[in-house]
């Protein structure tokens, strides 16, 4: 350890973080958008967009089901929520013995019209992106994840060691001052969010240890468990004619719970041992993991026979595992806990960026012209605003290619790779302060006409969003509005820079607040 | 209720700047810090964070009031830090008229 702790863990954190930050930066942003991975899911599906809620949207389910598999033994219907504005409906198909799983539907809940959404690649593209990677072997991506990830680990920690002022620097940010300003910029987004940049980082590790440690005893995958071939099953008669109890029932466990039910289950439906379970986003404790919800079964006449209780952790390490697994994916979250997690995500986001930006910033001096610089330079253009260009590019190939078009999810995809391949080019022969303004402008374009885009190509437009209060979609359109406001921001402040640069080269002007000291001149580029 | 959590939040990070001597002497630049002020402030700071957990935890179940409560302390903490740089005048009213930091400091002067 040469010239003392801190020195040392500097090295450590300046190249354990700048040979990850440009695969880093693409996970961030992937994982941080997969907060609302059911939000980008149902704006790319437009034709979803004219479904709209409705009271008696069970009652639509139902009517739909008795018409379309009245033979099968299961129904399940999962009702429109806060994520979801339409009726998806699962039932098993008595005929299919060796399917998986059985036929779905999707319906508008106010008309039951079926709903036909056009294949996407969607925010399960950019959620699979940010673990899986894409174009090579499982094993190979998780290998490459879960390194970068260990990486970024020894990054926060040695970064936490090396910061000598972490409590006097804890809320400062001193903007206009080049290489203070990147320092202070990722000082600031990696202490103020540690504990959220801490257990994401840690979480994501953990959940892809079994491939990480391949000798585990399970052959370094999870079992999923296999099903079998559902036996062929008795025609059996059914009868359709009692009214279902479904708002008794409803008002029972809404009571019980203080939310909406979510999902009921059908077991035999039109048959005397007609049994309803009735389930929602109940959950007390993050740590009981993926059946932490209570259900409720009820009978034919409605009168509530059994409660489920919600699973809980067999023990300590089983729960430690359960929080972390479901904070990472944030499946309890509800609408204000995801708005929190994005914001920490987009605060990752930065800091990862501003790190490797950093990185060059301050060895601009130094080193500009010399080959091994250079290509980092070109690398953050692409990694960085390239990236960004990418994701606007992705959200727009799915609009622009039509409605019916059969290759969409492949060339949804494709469009990403080339528009991100092209950026990386282009960073690299426009390596300076332009490079960065034309790319970013780009992508800010690209987010800022998000919402016309929505508007002129959905089957409903945004009026009719903001009217219906279509959170989902609107949500999106925020989302993407707001990254425009950050990249335009970036825009403006590099062009800033530039006309500084040019106005004044020598003058050094007063300081606008007291704490801060007389602004130098800008030189090189950010 | 959870606005009034992310209130205290705020305020408790507003305090929490306060012990520190750089945005102490923007708000009172003829005064000086004293130990016994910082630990006023991050007594109070401390205090206004745990009512706003109580209140998360109420709202919501521990572990999740909990996690919440970390995301608003994220959330409060940056806004404090983008009050301090670009709105100084405002963050100097706060400091001033809604903390009690004039009692602190007296009783700390004594």
């Amino acid at each position: 350890m040469k010239g003392g702790l801190r020195k040392s863990m500097t090295w450590l954190h300046t190249w354990s973080t700048i040979t990850a930050g440009w695969i880093l930066f693409a996970i961030f942003v992937t994982g941080t958008l997969s907060f609302f991975r059911y939000e980008i899911n149902y704006w790319m599906q437009p034709e979803l967009h004219e479904a709209a809620p409705n009271p008696q949207a069970v009652d639509v389910a139902y009517n739909y089901l008795i018409a379309n598999a009245p033979a099968a033994k299961q129904w399940q219907i999962q009702l429109p929520d806060e994520r979801t504005r339409t009726l998806s409906l699962y039932w098993d198909d008595p005929n299919d013995t060796s399917r998986r799983r059985g036929p779905r539907a999707q319906l508008d809940p106010r008309t039951g019209k079926e709903l036909t959404p056009r294949d996407t690649a969607g925010g399960n593209f950019l959620y699979r992106f940010h673990f899986e990677l894409y174009g090579m072997p499982r094993d190979v991506a998780y290998w490459i994840v879960g390194v970068v990830s260990m990486m970024m680990l020894i990054g926060i920690i040695s970064g936490v060691i090396m910061h000598r002022k972490i409590f006097a620097d804890f809320f400062l940010f001193r903007p206009k001052k080049k290489l203070v300003s990147w320092l202070d910029g990722h000082a600031i987004t990696s202490v103020l969010a540690l504990p959220f940049h801490l257990f994401i980082t840690f979480s994501g590790i953990l959940l892809i240890a079994g491939v990480l440690l391949p000798w585990n005893g399970e052959g370094g995958h999870r079992h999923r468990g296999e099903r079998n071939a559902a036996p062929p099953t008795k025609v059996v008669e059914r009868h359709y004619d009692a009214t279902p109890p479904f708002s008794k029932m409803m008002a029972d466990a809404e009571q019980a719970w203080g939310v909406p039910v979510q999902r009921i289950s059908i077991e035999n439906p039109g048959l005397d041992k007609l049994r309803y379970t009735l389930s929602g986003p109940n959950r007390e404790e993050i740590s009981a993991g993926r059946g932490g919800n209570t259900s409720f079964v009820y009978n034919a006449a409605g009168e509530r026979i059994k409660v489920n209780p919600a699973n809980t952790a067999d023990n300590t390490a089983q729960a430690i595992y359960n929080y972390m697994d479901m904070l990472h994916q944030a499946r309890f979250a509800d609408t204000t806990t995801r708005w929190l997690l994005f914001f920490a995500g987009v605060l990752g986001s930065i800091m990862v960026g501003s790190g490797s930006i950093l990185w060059a910033v301050k060895r601009s001096k130094q080193q500009m012209g010399e080959r091994g610089f250079e290509f980092v330079r070109g690398l953050n253009i692409g990694s960085i605003a390239g990236f960004m260009c990418a994701c606007g590019a992705y959200f727009w190939a799915n609009r622009l290619l039509g409605g019916q078009y059969a290759a969409r999810e492949g060339w949804e995809i494709a469009t990403f790779f080339i528009v991100w391949l092209l950026t990386f080019i282009a960073g690299f022969i426009w390596r300076d302060r332009y490079g960065w303004v034309v790319q970013l402008s780009i992508a800010a374009l690209l987010f800022s006409l998000i919402p016309v885009l929505d508007s002129f190509t959905s089957s409903a437009n945004l009026w009719h969003a903001i009217n219906t209060l279509d959170w989902p979609r609107l949500s999106f359109d925020i989302l993407a509005l707001l990254t425009a406001a950050t990249l335009w921001f970036s825009v403006y402040y590099l062009l800033k820079i530039k006309d500084k640069k040019r106005k004044a080269p020598t003058r050094k002007k007063p300081a606008a607040k007291r704490v801060n000291k007389p602004l130098k001149p800008a030189a090189g580029e950010a | 209720m959870f606005i009034i959590s992310f209130i205290l939040c705020l305020l408790g990070f507003l305090s929490f700047s306060l012990a520190n001597k750089k945005h102490f002497s923007v708000v009172y630049d003829d005064k000086e810090l004293t130990q016994l002020s910082q630990w006023g402030f991050h007594i109070i700071a401390w205090v206004l964070l745990v009512i706003a957990a109580k209140i998360t935890t109420s709202l919501w179940s521990l572990e999740i009031g909990l996690t919440i409560w970390v995301g608003l302390l994220q959330l409060a903490s940056v806004l404090i830090s983008l009050l301090f740089t670009y709105s100084q005048s405002l963050y100097i009213f706060c400091c001033k008229y809604i903390l009690p930091t004039t009692l602190i400091m007296r009783v700390a002067s004594k």
